[in-house]
C-alpha cells in the first residue's frame, strides 16, 4: 500500500492511543483496547515472519551449496524438530519440557556463564588500553562493588554503609538521569513518527 | 538428585546438559566448530518453541476461534487482524514486501504512542516528582531520618541527576581548532555528569557480573554433581 | 626531408608517418612509436593518443594537445576515388617544413628540421616565414578585413573546402573571398635543410628548440602545440580555441598504463634505491594462541578452581540467619505476609533461560512464601519462552508445594506485543489471554466457572499482588508504565514488587527510591534472595550457591585488581616495537 496510507494509519492508530492515556472515556477507552488487542496479534505474526525468515535463509544457503552450510543443516533441523515435537505435543508435554530443560536452559545458562570469564578478561584490558580518570573511577567502584557483595551479609560496618551510599545515592542519582534521558528520546522519537516525519515502516 | 536418582530419560538429559555445557566451555579454548554447532542448535529449537507458542497461545485462540466460533460480530471484527496479519505476512517475500508497510505502520503507530504515553506518565513525571520530593522535609522526618544528611543526599541525587543529563543532551565535543559550543558552567556539569554515570556503570558491570558469576556457579556445580557419582564409582571399584 | 603520409597500399601495409615503421592497415597505433595512425582513413574512436615521448619521436601527439590528427581529414575507407584524391592533394599542398615558399616573392627559406607538422603549412605562415614578412606583417594588418588568425583559418577552410569539393565532385562553392588555393609553391624535397634568417617577432614567439633539434625538456613536453590559427606550429602558446572548441574524436581512455621513459628510469632507481626489500616477504604465520588467550585461560582456570573448590567444600547448612535485610526485601516480606488464604497473585515471568540460576535462586523464597500463604498463582509473560521458564520454576525449585496445574496455579502464557500486550491485559485480561498456556479455556461462560486461580479476576486491580520476576529494566520498565496505573486505579491499590537480577537493579532502583515509590518492593539478585532466606527461615536454594558465589566475587575482584596494577605499570613505562607485529592486541 502507498506510503500516505501507511502514514495516515500509523498517525490515526497511534493518537486514539495515546489519546487513551489522558482521556479515559468510555468510547476511546473501548477503540484503544480494540487497537491494543490486534498490535498483540499483529506481534505475534510479525515474530513469525521473523523465524520464517531466519529458516528460508538457511535453507536458501543449504541449497546454494555455501562451504559452512552444515550449520546450516543443524539449524533447520533443530527448528523442524522442534516445531513437530513441541507442535504435536504441546508446549508443556513432558517431551517438551525435556528439550526446554535438558538442551535450552544449559545452553543458555552456559553461555551467561561464559560471560563471567570474558567480563573479568575484558575489564583487564580495558585498563590496558585506556587510563583516565573515569575509567579509574569505574574499576574502583566495580571491585568494590564486588567484593562488598560478597561480605555485606556479614555487616562490615563502614563498608556497608559506604556500599549502600553509593547504590542509594549515588547510582540512583545516574541511573536516574539515563532513564530520563532515555524516556525524553523516546519521546522525541515517537512524537516524529506520531507526526509523519519519521515512517520507519516504509520501504 | 544424584544420577542414581534419575530415569533413563532424565538421565540422558543430564547427559546433554554436560556435554553441551563443555561444549559452550571449550569457546575459552578457541573458538571452535562444535562450540558452533551448539549455538546453532540453540537458536533452532529456541526458534521452534517460539513459534509454537505463538501459535498456540495467541494466533490460534486470538485470530482463529473468534473466526471460526464467534458470533457475527466478533467475526466480522475479527477480518480487520485477519487482513491485516495477511499483509503482514507479505513481507516475506520480497515482490510483496511493499504490501505489508501498512501493517508495519499500525504496529509502530500504537508501539509509539504506548512508548510515549508510558515514558511519559510512568517515567518522566513521577522520577521529576521525586527529585523534588527528595527535598521534603515533612516526609524525611515522618520516615525518622537524618535530616542534614538526607538532605545532602538530596542536593547529591538532584546534581547527579542533571549533571548526568547535561552530559547525555549538552556534551558538544570541540573539533580541532573549532571551541565547543557549550558554555563554561555547562561543560562543567557535563564532567562531573561523567563521573556519576563512570560510577552507574561500575554498578551496573558488578551487576552483570554478578549475574554471569551465579550461572557459572549454577554450571559448575551441575559439572561436579555429575562427575563426583562417576569418581566415586570409578574410586571404589 | 618532407614529412608526409604515404598511402602506398590501404590494404597492404601502413607506413608511419613518424618513425617509418610499416603497420597493418587495421592498426590504429604505429606498432613501434604508438604514433596516432588515426588520421589514415578512420571514422573510429582513436583508443591511444599518447605517444611516448623520445628524441627520436617528434610527434606532437601530446596529451591533451588536440593534435595534428584534428588538422586531418577523415575519408571513407572504401572510397578509393578519395584515396586517389587525397594523395594527390597532399602532393600538391606539400609543404616541405624546412622549406618555405614565398609565393610572391619566390624565396624560399628553411627552418630547422621540424617533424611534428604532418600536414602541410598553409600559405600564409610560408609568406610569414620569408624575410619580407614585415611586409606581409604590414599587408596582413593593414588589411581591415582580414586579421591573422582569420587570414589562417581562411586558408585552411579553403583548402579544407577545395578536398571536399572535389571528393563531393561539386564546383567551388565554397571557396571563400580568396581563391580556393594559392599557387603553391612546389616542394623540394631537401635531405639538409638551410637555416632561414627568422624575423625577430617570430623569433621572440618560437622556443629555441625549433630551431635546432629539438631536445624535448619536460617542461616543453607538457606544453602545448599550437596547431590552429596564425601560431601554428609554436609550442607554448595560450591557445585560439578553447579545447571544448576543436574538432576531433572524443578521446577515450586507455586501459593500458601509459609508462614513459621517465616514469621506468625513477621506478628502476626506486627499485635500486629499496633493494632487498623490494621483495614481499611471506606473511609470518600467526600463532595459533596469541598471548591473550593465554590471559583468558589463566583467567577461567582460576575463577573455575576457585569456584569448584567453594563448591565441594562448602558447608551448606549454614545459614546466615542473623544479617542486616535490606529495606525493599523487609517491605515484600511484609507484603506477602499480609496476604490472606485465597489471594489470587499475579506472578511474571519476565527473564531469559541464561539468567534462570540467579533468577531462580531470588524467587524461590519469595513464591515458597506466597505459597505457605495459601494464595493462587496466575502465570504470565511477555517473553514466548516466559511460560515454559514458569513451568520449569515450579516444578525444580517449589516441589515441596505439590502444585497442580489449574488448581493451584494457573499458566496463561504470552502477552505479545510487550507495552501493547500490557496494556490490553491490565484493561482486559480475559480477552487478551482467554486460554491457558495448554489450550484450555480459562475464565469460563455463563456454563462453566472459571479457573480456580482466575476466579473473581475481571482486570489487573483484582489481584491482591503482582509480582515480576525480571532480568532487564525495559522489561521492568513497561511493566511500571503500563500496568501500574491500572494498579493504583483500584479502590485498594494493589502493590507490584519486583524480583530483579543484579545487573537490572541500579536501573529500576530509581522507581523504589522514588517518593512516592513506585515499586513497594525489590529484591534483588541471589543476594537478596539469601536475605528473604533469612526472614522465612527456610531452606532454600540461594543458600546452595552462595559460598561459591562469595568466593568467585573475591577472586574476580582479585583478578580485576591485580591485572589492572599490573596493566597501569606497563602502560607507564614506554612499550618496545613489537617486529613479530602481534601489537598489543
Amino acid at each position: 500500500m502507498k506510503t500516505p496510507v501507511a502514514t495516515g494509519l500509523a498517525i490515526g492508530v497511534g493518537l486514539v492511543v495515546l489519546l487513551g492515556y489522558f482521556i479515559p472515556v468510555g468510547i476511546l477507552s473501548n477503540l484503544r483496547q480494540l487497537l491494543v488487542e490486534w498490535a498483540g496479534i499483529l506481534a505475534a505474526v510479525a515474530l513469525l515472519v521473523g523465524i520464517f525468515n531466519l529458516y528460508y535463509v538457511h535453507v536458501s544457503k543449504i541449497r546454494a551449496g555455501h562451504e559452512e552450510n552444515f550449520y546450516s543443516y543443524v539449524l533447520v533441523i533443530s527448528l523442524t524438530a522442534t516445531i513437530i515435537l513441541v507442535g504435536w505435543f504441546g508446549p508443556v508435554h513432558s517431551v517438551s519440557r525435556w528439550i526446554f530443560n535438558h538442551i535450552q536452559v544449559p545452553i543458555e545458562s552456559s553461555l551467561m556463564a561464559l560471560l563471567a570469564v570474558i567480563l573479568v578478561y575484558m575489564i583487564i584490558r580495558m585498563l590496558r588500553r585506556r587510563i583516565d580518570h573515569l575509567s579509574i573511577i569505574f574499576v574502583i567502584t566495580a571491585v568494590f562493588m564486588l567484593i562488598t557483595a560478597s561480605f555485606f551479609l556479614y555487616e562490615m560496618p563502614v563498608l556497608s554503609e559506604v556500599r549502600k551510599w553509593i547504590i542509594q545515592v549515588m547510582a540512583v542519582a545516574g541511573a536516574r538521569g539515563i532513564l530520563i534521558g532515555i524516556v525524553l528520546g523516546i519521546i522525541a522519537t515517537g512524537l516524529r513518527v506520531l507526526i509523519g516525519t519519521d515512517r520507519p515502516y516504509s520501504g | 538428585m544424584s544420577l542414581v536418582e534419575l530415569g533413563w530419560l532424565d538421565l540422558i538429559g543430564a547427559v546433554l546438559g554436560f556435554v553441551f555445557t563443555l561444549l559452550i566451555f571449550s569457546y575459552i579454548i578457541a573458538d571452535n566448530p562444535l562450540f558452533r554447532f551448539t549455538i546453532f542448535l540453540f537458536i533452532g529449537i529456541s526458534s521452534g518453541f517460539v513459534t509454537i507458542i505463538v501459535i498456540y497461545n495467541v494466533l490460534l485462540p486470538r485470530l482463529v476461534v473468534p473466526l471460526i466460533s464467534g458470533n457475527q460480530g466478533q467475526q466480522l471484527l475479527g477480518l480487520i487482524p485477519l487482513a491485516l496479519s495477511v499483509l503482514l505476512l507479505m513481507k516475506i517475500s520480497p515482490r510483496t514486501a511493499h504490501w505489508g508497510n501498512s501493517a508495519m505502520a499500525y504496529l509502530v503507530g500504537v508501539g509509539a504512542a504506548t512508548a510515549i504515553g508510558g515514558g511519559l506518565l510512568g517515567t518522566l513525571f513521577p522520577q521529576m516528582g521525586a527529585l523534588i520530593n527528595l527535598f521534603d522535609v515533612s516526609g524525611i522526618q515522618q520516615i525518622g531520618g537524618n535530616l542534614i544528611i538526607s538532605l545532602i543526599n538530596a542536593v547529591i541525587i538532584l546534581l547527579g541527576t542533571i549533571a548526568t543529563l547535561a552530559f547525555f543532551h549538552f556534551g558538544i565535543r570541540s573539533k580541532g581548532n573549532q571551541t565547543g559550543l557549550q558554555q563554561g558552567w555547562i561543560e562543567n556539569l557535563s564532567q562531573l555528569g561523567r563521573i556519576f554515570i563512570a560510577v552507574t556503570f561500575g554498578v551496573l558491570f558488578a551487576g552483570v557480573f554478578s549475574a554471569a558469576l551465579i550461572a557459572l556457579v549454577e554450571r559448575l556445580s551441575f559439572l561436579v554433581d555429575f562427575i563426583k557419582p562417576l569418581v566415586t564409582l570409578i574410586v571404589t571399584m | 626531408m618532407a614529412q608526409t603520409a604515404h598511402i602506398v597500399d590501404k590494404m597492404t601495409e601502413f607506413i608511419c608517418p613518424n618513425c617509418g615503421t610499416s603497420n597493418s592497415p587495421d592498426q590504429e597505433f604505429c606498432q613501434s612509436c604508438h604514433a596516432n595512425l588515426a588520421f589514415r582513413n578512420t571514422t573510429e574512436g582513436s583508443t591511444d593518443n599518447a605517444v611516448p615521448e623520445s628524441e627520436e619521436n617528434q610527434s606532437p601527439a601530446e596529451e591533451g594537445y588536440p593534435g595534428f590528427e584534428d588538422e586531418l581529414i577523415e575519408v571513407p575507407e572504401d572510397n578509393n576515388n578519395l584515396d586517389d584524391l587525397f594523395k594527390e592533394e597532399t602532393e600538391k599542398a606539400e609543404i616541405d617544413l624546412n622549406t618555405f615558399a614565398d609565393s610572391e616573392t619566390g624565396e624560399e627559406g628553411a627552418i630547422s628540421d621540424d617533424s611534428q607538422y604532418r600536414d602541410p603549412l598553409p600559405d600564409w605562415l610560408i609568406d610569414l616565414t620569408s624575410e619580407d614578412v614585415g611586409k606581409d606583417e604590414e599587408r596582413v594588418l593593414k588589411d581591415p578585413e582580414i586579421d591573422e588568425d582569420e587570414q589562417g583559418l581562411n586558408n585552411l577552410e579553403k583548402e579544407f573546402s577545395a578536398w571536399l569539393s572535389e571528393i563531393e565532385n561539386d564546383d567551388d562553392s565554397d571557396i571563400g573571398e580568396e581563391e580556393a588555393k594559392e599557387p603553391v609553391e612546389e616542394i623540394v624535397d631537401e635531405p639538409e635543410l638551410e637555416q632561414v634568417e627568422l624575423p625577430e617577432w617570430l623569433e621572440a614567439m618560437r622556443p629555441v628548440e625549433l630551431v635546432a633539434p629539438p631536445l624535448r625538456s619536460r617542461d616543453e613536453a607538457n606544453e602545448l602545440l599550437e596547431g590552429r590559427g596564425p601560431l601554428a606550429g609554436i609550442w607554448g602558446v595560450l591557445p585560439s580555441e578553447p579545447d571544448s572548441a576543436r574538432e576531433g574524436e572524443p578521446k577515450s581512455a586507455s586501459v593500458v598504463l601509459q609508462v614513459s621513459e621517465n616514469n621506468r628510469v625513477n621506478a628502476d632507481l626506486l627499485k635500486g634505491m629499496l633493494g632487498e626489500k623490494w621483495e614481499s616477504k611471506p606473511l609470518a604465520s600467526s600463532q595459533v594462541f596469541a598471548s591473550q588467550d593465554y590471559i583468558r585461560w589463566i583467567i577461567a582456570l582460576i575463577l573455575f578452581a576457585a569456584i569448584i573448590w567453594a563448591l565441594t567444600t562448602s558447608n551448606q547448612e549454614q545459614n546466615p540467619r542473623s544479617l542486616n535485610t535490606p529495606n525493599e526485601v523487609v517491605s515484600v516480606y511484609n507484603l506477602i505476609n499480609g496476604l490472606t488464604v485465597g489471594d489470587r497473585v499475579l506472578v511474571a515471568f519476565e527473564y531469559d533461560p541464561g539468567l534462570s540460576p540467579e533468577l531462580d535462586a531470588a524467587a524461590a523464597p519469595i513464591v515458597d512464601h506466597l505459597l505457605l500463604r495459601g494464595v493462587y498463582l496466575t502465570m504470565v509473560s511477555t517473553s514466548p519462552i516466559g511460560p515454559l521458564l514458569g513451568e520449569r520454576f515450579l516444578t525444580f525449585t517449589q516441589v515441596d508445594h505439590n502444585l497442580r496445574t489449574n488448581r493451584n496455579y494457573v499458566n496463561l502464557g504470552y502477552i505479545p506485543a510487550s507495552t501493547a500486550g500490557l496494556i490490553s491485559f491490565s484493561q482486559n485480561p480475559r480477552r487478551t489471554l482467554p486460554f491457558t498456556i495448554e489450550s484450555e479455556p480459562a475464565w469460563g461462560d455463563a456454563n462453566q466457572k472459571a479457573l480456580l486461580p482466575l476466579q473473581g479476576i475481571y482486570q489487573v486491580s483484582d489481584f491482591a499482588l503482582v509480582v515480576v520476576i525480571v532480568d532487564q529494566p525495559e522489561v521492568a520498565r513497561a511493566w511500571i508504565e503500563q500496568v501500574l496505573p491500572y494498579l493504583q486505579a483500584g479502590l485498594e491499590r494493589t502493590p507490584l514488587v519486583m524480583v530483579s537480577s543484579a545487573q537490572a537493579e541500579p536501573l529500576i532502583r530509581p522507581y523504589y527510591e522514588a517518593i512516592p515509590k513506585q515499586i513497594q518492593g525489590l529484591v534483588t539478585g541471589l543476594a537478596g534472595g539469601t536475605s528473604y532466606t533469612s526472614l522465612t527461615r527456610r531452606d532454600s536454594l540461594p543458600l546452595t550457591y552462595w559460598e561459591a558465589f562469595g568466593t568467585g566475587l573475591i577472586i574476580a575482584a582479585l583478578l580485576i585488581t591485580i591485572g589492572g596494577i599490573v596493566n597501569i605499570s606497563i602502560s607507564l613505562f614506554p612499550r618496545k616495537i613489537n617486529d613479530e607485529g602481534e601489537g598489543s592486541e
